[in-house]
């Protein structure tokens, strides 16, 4: 196996791990926050790619498009709470997952009514365009790079407003007990908003930040969905620190899995065989991973303290 | 009512398709083909759902294994139907058991994504198998073969789907009036107690989860021979959403709740999808509406009964 | 044979976090008697109730039921074992039928449930006991009523009516009174009235005249321990029960 490889695919998994994480801490947020489950979720993140690819069209410069892309990914979000979501917390969640399914309906068909049914490009600026010589000769994707830098100084963020900012403080009070929070004197109509539009903007900047490689595209927002609720499941629903730990192990195993599982299992078995079963088993290693964790810790890793 | 207004539907399905031939209008066979594979998937979903409180989004995985059913052994020249069949009940009823044995040991959201994470990593395993067709699909030329039956006669084929919604609906009637019915329904309406009571339910529910499996593979079995063509879309998340909408449409926990669920989902789509090529977007609004104002679906409306 | 003890709990402990909710409870429930466990608020009983139900685990001590430990049991296995219990907060299943409810009970100690075919609700081996049990507890009347139908004394009636129709060996009564109305209060002290001798009750309640009127022998409960134990009239006379516990009430 060649080092350089491997050294490579790991940062691709990391890649993929910290977009895992700006799409399932929201989730986690939201789901440990109001006990809502919200499927649109994805749709946020398209939302942030179409906004992201529509505003650097107009401004020429990718950075601004972010920028700007963000406060409005919040606004839509901030909509889609108090015009929809709001009025659900208190009804089951299978009224919440059809709600937002209808959300998710909703969001595609606007989408293509305002962009059409093609994808949309987003051109990097020249700066971020190239390649990297890493140490040891490894050559790496600049921009790639970019993704897994900013998402893991978004995490630090992240982390330093809820553990360290009075907002935190709200937020992890609403979480724990909503009715000791409200007695408190919070207001947890305007949290819940809040907290809907802070997990909005992070899919959001997920979703611009995935757009230079994959383009803007209906539907990309349902596939990752699922990944990230496995990364939700894995780590424990409500705990941002288990987002984050599950979102890199799952990043990192499915990314090493597509590489190298034919190899793996060539040890093992012929290698046609190999090949035949590889794809087929990587593709279900994360859901397998998921098995097994639950099977023993049925909460996931990081389980509610209380609850 | 609802009961009335499912007769009558079964009254229209059982003499609509040769009327509609000899006007001319094969169109409506096809139509009517799809609503009854398409009901009774969502009947079998109704009563681990509905009747259950099991709110599985991963459904659509069944229709999945049962339409591969088909396709597999039709690819390697195998037309035999009863094989097709016993292939499509063992596979969706050990792939329940063996998520349900895990799934059903969580709760709300967690049972939620789990069952959804589940059908995707049959979705995904599927699309990598490329001797399958991965993405693209397969073609079914010669559909299952049955003595006396020839399924190529679009009328046959018909009638052996609506008897297949028949014994759903008479077979999820009988149960849920037995003693196994019973108990599950109970330990929808309050664990606690059933508990309290000696019951251990987690059994119960994992057989109820297991028989919805398995007669849910066999509409895939029925909607693979009828399309003639099978892809990894059929089980897309989505197409679970929309069982779940139909289920909860027609009104959840009615037996005839699906039947009239479906039939207004593919008369809305028919009738939407001829208005617009956005008809995604009235179809969400609508489904929105419904979770908010009509929460006992149509089967509610017309009891009488809202909210 | 009266004194045959059904239920024994031996040095039972719970904590939550800091807190000792119940700090080394011993007590002897006799087959025959009517038990009854008085006590302050947040003096431990909601606690010992789950503890003895099985819906949470004791940090120490056993509970024996006929001789056997069920500590450890979960609470469908102790129902098993004949413990039924009643539910403080009215507990059913709110969309089926009262007679419905009742016949769930009866099917639990039946046992066969995997059952498939037959109707469930014209099995005359499942009606006749739940609608001996609704009899019973003078609730026949409303046995075809969805079960959130009902008014509050009839829902507790449907709790009494419930853990009878399993016949177990314990009835646990969780404040069986609780919300009452006076009238539907001296209709359920009728009921368990009825029952006494019959059943083995071990009963927590708040309503002092209830406990007085029915119960052989009482142990008071106070922050987490047994502070006296006896016959009604013992612990009446028992000066530091009447300090800690009854107060004023009492005299």
């Amino acid at each position: 196996m060649d080092a350089g490889l491997v050294a490579a695919q790991l940062l691709n998994g990391l890649q993929l791990g910290v977009l895992l994480f700006l799409l399932a801490s929201g989730l986690t947020l939201i789901f440990g926050i109001m006990d809502f489950v919200n499927l649109a979720h994805g749709s946020l993140y398209m939302v942030g790619a179409y906004l992201c690819a529509e505003l650097t069209d107009a401004t020429g410069s990718f950075l601004l498009a972010v920028a700007l892309a963000l406060p409005a990914t919040a606004l839509v979000g901030a909509a889609v709470e108090l015009l929809v979501v709001r009025r659900l917390y208190r009804r089951d969640h299978l009224d919440h997952v059809l709600a937002t399914f209808g959300l998710i309906l909703c969001f595609d068909a606007l989408v293509q009514m305002i962009w059409g049914p093609e994808g949309m490009a987003i051109r990097l600026p020249a700066w971020a365009d190239g390649q990297q010589h890493l140490p040891g000769g490894l050559v790496f994707p600049t921009y790639r790079l970019l993704i897994i830098g900013a998402g893991l100084a978004v995490a630090a963020g992240l982390y330093v407003l809820v553990v360290r900012t009075k907002l935190g403080m709200r937020i992890r009070a609403g979480a724990s007990n909503p009715a000791m929070a409200g007695a408190l004197g919070i207001d947890i109509g305007r949290l819940f908003t809040l907290v809907f539009a802070l997990g909005a903007v992070m899919a959001g900047l997920a979703g611009m930040m995935i757009a230079p490689i994959t383009e803007a595209s209906i539907g990309m927002g349902n596939e990752i969905i699922i990944t990230a609720f496995v990364v939700v499941i894995v780590g424990g629903i409500g705990s941002i620190r288990g987002a984050f730990v599950a979102a890199l192990l799952i990043g990192l195993i499915d990314t090493m899995g597509r590489s190298f599982l034919d190899m793996a299992l060539k040890l093992a078995m012929s290698a046609q065989a190999a090949e035949t079963s590889a794809p087929a088993l990587s593709a279900m290693l994360i859901y397998i991973l998921m098995a097994a964790v639950l099977a023993f810790r049925p909460q996931g890793l990081f389980p509610p303290k209380t609850r | 009512m609802s009961r009335r207004v499912g007769w009558l539907l079964l009254a229209l399905l059982a003499a609509g398709p040769p009327l509609a031939l000899a006007a001319g209008q094969p169109f409506y066979v096809d139509i009517m083909t799809r609503l009854v594979c398409l009901a009774a998937a969502a009947t079998s979903l109704n009563f681990i759902l509905g009747h259950g409180g099991m709110i599985s989004f991963g459904h659509a995985a069944y229709i999945g294994i049962g339409a591969y059913a088909v396709g597999i052994p039709a690819y390697y020249g195998l037309h035999d139907g009863w094989l097709h069949l016993l292939l499509a009940v063992c596979c969706s009823a050990l792939f329940a058991l063996a998520t349900g044995v895990i799934a059903l040991r969580t709760r709300g959201v967690y049972f939620i994504m789990i069952t959804m994470a589940f059908a995707q990593m049959v979705f995904f395993a599927i699309v990598s198998i490329e001797e399958y067709g991965g993405d693209d699909g397969l073609v079914i030329d010669i559909r299952s073969e049955f003595p006396l039956l020839d399924l190529e006669d679009g009328l046959t084929l018909y009638y052996v789907c609506f008897a297949l919604l028949l014994g759903t609906l008479y077979l999820v009637h009988r149960l849920m009036r037995s003693r196994f019915g019973m108990v599950i329904e109970g330990a929808k309406g309050n664990e606690r107690r059933m508990a309290a009571l000696g019951f251990a339910f987690y059994r119960h529910r994992l057989a109820a989860y297991t028989l919805a499996g398995a007669l849910c593979g066999l509409s895939g079995a029925m909607l693979g021979n009828f399309t003639n063509f099978i892809s990894p879309e059929m089980m897309d998340w989505t197409r679970s959403g929309e069982l779940i909408f139909m289920v909860v449409l027609g009104g959840a926990g009615a037996l005839f709740g699906p039947l009239i669920g479906a039939a207004a989902f593919l008369l809305l789509e028919e009738l939407l999808s001829g208005w617009t090529v956005y008809w995604q977007l009235p179809f969400g609004v609508l489904l929105i509406l419904v979770v908010l104002f009509a929460r006992g679906g149509l089967a509610g409306l017309l009891e009488g009964r809202r909210g | 044979m009266a004194e045959e003890a059904l239920l024994q709990v031996e040095d039972l402990k719970k904590s939550f976090g800091g807190v000792t909710a119940v700090d080394g409870v011993s007590m002897t429930v006799r087959r025959g008697e009517v038990h009854a466990v008085i006590g302050p608020n947040g003096a431990g009983k909601t606690t010992l109730i789950s503890l003895l139900a099985g819906e949470i685990g004791p940090d120490r001590g056993r509970i024996l039921l006929g001789g056997r430990d069920i500590a450890r049991q979960p609470a469908y296995a102790r129902a098993r074992l004949g413990l039924a219990r009643s539910f403080q907060i009215t507990s059913v299943v709110p969309e089926m039928r009262v007679l419905d409810n009742v016949l769930l009970a009866v099917l639990a100690r039946d046992g066969r449930s995997f059952r498939f075919w037959h109707p469930a609700r014209s099995d005359p081996a499942l009606v006749r006991p739940a609608e001996a049990a609704l009899e019973r507890v003078s609730l026949a009347h409303a046995a075809g009523e969805r079960a959130d139908a009902i008014s509050h004394g009839e829902h507790r009636q449907l709790e009494i009516a419930m853990t009878l129709a399993a016949e177990p060996e314990l009835l646990l009564l969780d404040e069986p009174m609780a919300g009452m109305s006076a009238e539907e209060s001296r209709r359920m002290t009728g009921i368990l009235e009825g029952l006494k001798g019959e059943k083995t009750m071990l009963l927590v309640e708040h309503d002092m005249d209830v406990v007085f009127a029915l119960a052989d022998r009482i142990d008071v409960l106070v922050g987490g321990r047994i502070a006296a134990s006896g016959t009604p009239e013992a612990v009446r006379a028992d000066e530091a029960v009447r300090r800690a516990y009854l107060g004023d009430e009492a005299v």
